[in-house]
């Protein structure tokens, strides 16, 4: 379904030499230097050390016709002094929205966010995911997509057509948070028989009523997360076509927050269950009536077992969130995740401040002790890592 | 509204002690202020916030609002940040009510993420300003109950002295007494009380000019922090009446569109 591809292409070139005037442009980039520091050596043949890399991102976004037709274009570079699986030239977004009444059409590679839970995202499956980039998951890699919304009192309804599979990446041979082997991304293996050129389709219903949030969700198509073929000299990814119904809820009841994601995925090879859900509280203004402090309870629990997603099969998340609500918009988030089977538990940390008014100071890290044999983590358990970064916006 | 008139009407029909006058003097005051004020459909604006600290540091806060009056309920409205840039592209939208407590959303652009929060964070400094999210919020006359002091001179205008005590207690204040220009109905002077009675804050508005010959707006607010000595200027402009903008423009799918 090469067609879908050239469709999208013609269509964002088209629009970019024929720009109608009386509109407005907004122009911004930014960069970062970031370093990493690993607690121990490199367990695995090949893998390097401490790290440094850099990342660019520029941002054209360009309206016309009252703001209802909107044209976005932004690149992305990022540059690994160690791993080349983190070197990437891409595009964070490249495409077009058009506002119709009660509908809005979008065209090109895009990101959609789906879900309310912080530690784990089951609902979220329209980007593949940059696990190179971030062992963490956050990261994420555009989409080419024909996506409508239709806008009615009963909700938003998105369709979503979704031709041109994009692999997950994996750290190389000089990375960490891999096994004793790195991937072998280039030999990816597919169930459909177009192997990365099936067209995926996707639906999402959402309503708010009242303080209650509703999302349901139905995806059909080449799964985002491989299953990995061991039988050849290098771990294999294996993309299986699978069927995902979901389901997302959040109550917002003041200061007290519900949320629950749960998600029923169906496939040849495997068919599960998987849900996560918990709390978030927040304390307002608690020291010199400045302070926000939130507190974050989730349990994550997969019928997939040791085999889940970033080993959430049956775990507790627990975080605590400090916005310091200064000037230079100080905040800071520490969890711990607890594996329940066994004695497994991840530390992490996120912290961010702005520094002057073109500076943003960030770190990052997490520590991992006492993890299970069985856990999908523990090849990598000797990657706890601190990351510093420092982002200029231009 | 409706209810509040027919209420107000009930008041004073009964008329009874001095205290009760003064409460429906100030209700008579607030709905007056509110009158001036609304009707307006909708509008959109530029703000840039100067925030000063302690020491005579400035750091500068670019954001374009834009609001939708509805009918029955309290406004709806999405702020966009432009500067500093490493929050460029952040917005909130918050569906302020009448009573109980408002409806608020963010989108976080880099995870495309938009998240619905609690909003009872009132009393919260908004974006690190002399400012609280209460202070900014759409201005109902249901959030407070009043009594009209008396009469004040303020900047060569004659003014009311309003009192306003807020009904929700999240706020962070005690009251807050409101100086209106007896011509035009827009307030002057707004000093907050916090919750153990001491002043506060001060905010001033000035530099008002009249759009679609009905509504005065200022160019200009200053609120100053007696207890920290910190202050905040903020200056409008752009003002635009009658954009046309709909229920779309002000809704989560709205928040994903904006640039």
């Amino acid at each position: 379904m090469a067609w879908l591809i050239i469709i999208l292409q013609t269509a964002v070139v088209a629009l970019m030499v024929s720009l109608p005037c009386a509109a407005a442009t907004i122009w911004s980039a930014s960069l970062a230097l970031e370093g990493r520091v690993y607690e121990s050596p490199a367990q695995y043949v090949g893998q390097a050390g401490d790290t440094f890399s850099i990342r660019a991102k520029a941002r054209y976004v360009h309206d016309w016709n009252n703001g209802r037709d909107v044209l976005t274009v932004s690149p992305t570079f990022s540059s690994d002094s160690a791993d080349s699986r983190r070197d990437r030239l891409d595009m964070d977004e490249l495409g077009w929205t058009h506002l119709m009444d009660n509908a809005e059409l979008r065209l090109g590679w895009r990101k959609v966010f789906w879900g309310v839970a912080e530690s784990n995202h089951l609902v979220d499956i329209i980007n593949q995911t940059n696990l190179a980039e971030n062992p963490n998951g956050e990261s994420k890699l555009a989409q080419p997509m024909i996506n409508i919304a239709l806008f009615s009192n009963y909700g938003t309804l998105d369709i979503f057509a979704l031709p041109g599979f994009r692999e997950r990446t994996f750290p190389g041979t000089r990375g960490r948070f891999r096994g004793p082997l790195a991937v072998d991304v280039g030999a990816a293996r597919y169930e459909a028989s177009e192997c990365n050129k099936h067209v995926d389709f996707a639906v999402r219903w959402s309503v708010g009523l009242g303080q209650l949030d509703i999302g349901v969700s139905h995806f059909h198509g080449t799964s985002r997360e491989p299953t990995l073929l061991n039988g050849t000299a290098r771990p294999v990814p294996y993309y299986p076509q699978i069927a995902q119904n979901a389901l997302d809820l959040q109550l917002t009841a003041d200061a007290l927050i519900w949320k629950l994601e749960a998600i029923r995925r169906t496939g040849n090879l495997q068919s599960f269950y998987a849900a996560v859900g918990g709390i978030e509280y927040t304390f307002y203004g608690v020291l010199q009536d400045r302070t926000d402090v939130g507190v974050f309870l989730e349990y994550s629990h997969d019928t997939r077992g040791t085999s889940a997603a970033f080993g959430m099969d049956d775990d507790v998340f627990m975080g605590l969130r400090l916005v310091l609500n200064d000037s230079d918009a100080t905040e800071a988030m520490l969890g711990m995740v607890n594996d329940l089977n066994g004695d497994g538990r991840s530390l992490l940390i996120e912290a961010s401040r702005r520094m002057g008014e073109n500076w943003k100071l960030y770190m990052e890290g997490r520590w991992m002790r006492s993890i299970n044999r069985s856990d999908a983590i523990y090849p990598a358990r000797f990657d706890s890592y601190i990351q510093v970064g420092a982002e200029f916006y231009f | 509204m409706m209810k509040l008139s027919i209420m107000l009407v009930g008041l004073l029909a009964y008329g009874v002690s001095h205290a009760d006058e003064l409460t429906d003097r100030g209700l008579a005051l607030a709905l007056a202020m509110d009158r001036a004020e609304s009707g307006y459909g909708d509008y959109t604006v530029t703000v840039t916030m100067h925030l000063f600290g302690r020491g005579g540091t400035e750091s500068i806060r670019e954001l374009r609002f834009r609001t939708l009056e509805t009918e029955n309920d309290g406004d709806k409205s999405i702020v966009v940040f432009d500067r500093p840039k490493d929050v460029a592209g952040f917005a909130a939208l918050t569906h302020a009510h009448k009573r109980g407590t408002d409806d608020q959303w963010m989108y976080l652009p880099d995870l495309r993420r938009v998240k619905r929060i609690a909003s009872d964070n009132q009393a919260g400094p908004f974006v690190g300003s002399e400012f609280a999210y209460e202070d900014i919020g759409s201005q109902e006359p249901e959030q407070y109950t009043y009594r009209h002091l008396g009469d004040a001179k303020y900047d060569g205008h004659a003014c009311f002295e309003l009192e306003r005590i807020p009904v929700n207690r999240n706020s962070g204040y005690s009251r807050h007494v409101v100086l209106i220009d007896q011509e035009r109905h827009i307030p002057l002077r707004i000093d907050y009380f916090d919750r153990k009675g001491e002043l506060l804050k001060t905010l001033t508005y000035s530099g008002h000019q009249i759009y679609l010959n009905r509504f005065w707006r200022p160019d200009r607010a200053e609120m100053v922090n007696h207890q920290i000595g910190k202050r905040t200027v903020v200056e409008y402009s752009d003002y635009r009446f009658v954009t046309g903008l709909t229920e779309q423009d002000v809704s989560v799918d709205a928040l994903k569109r904006l640039r």
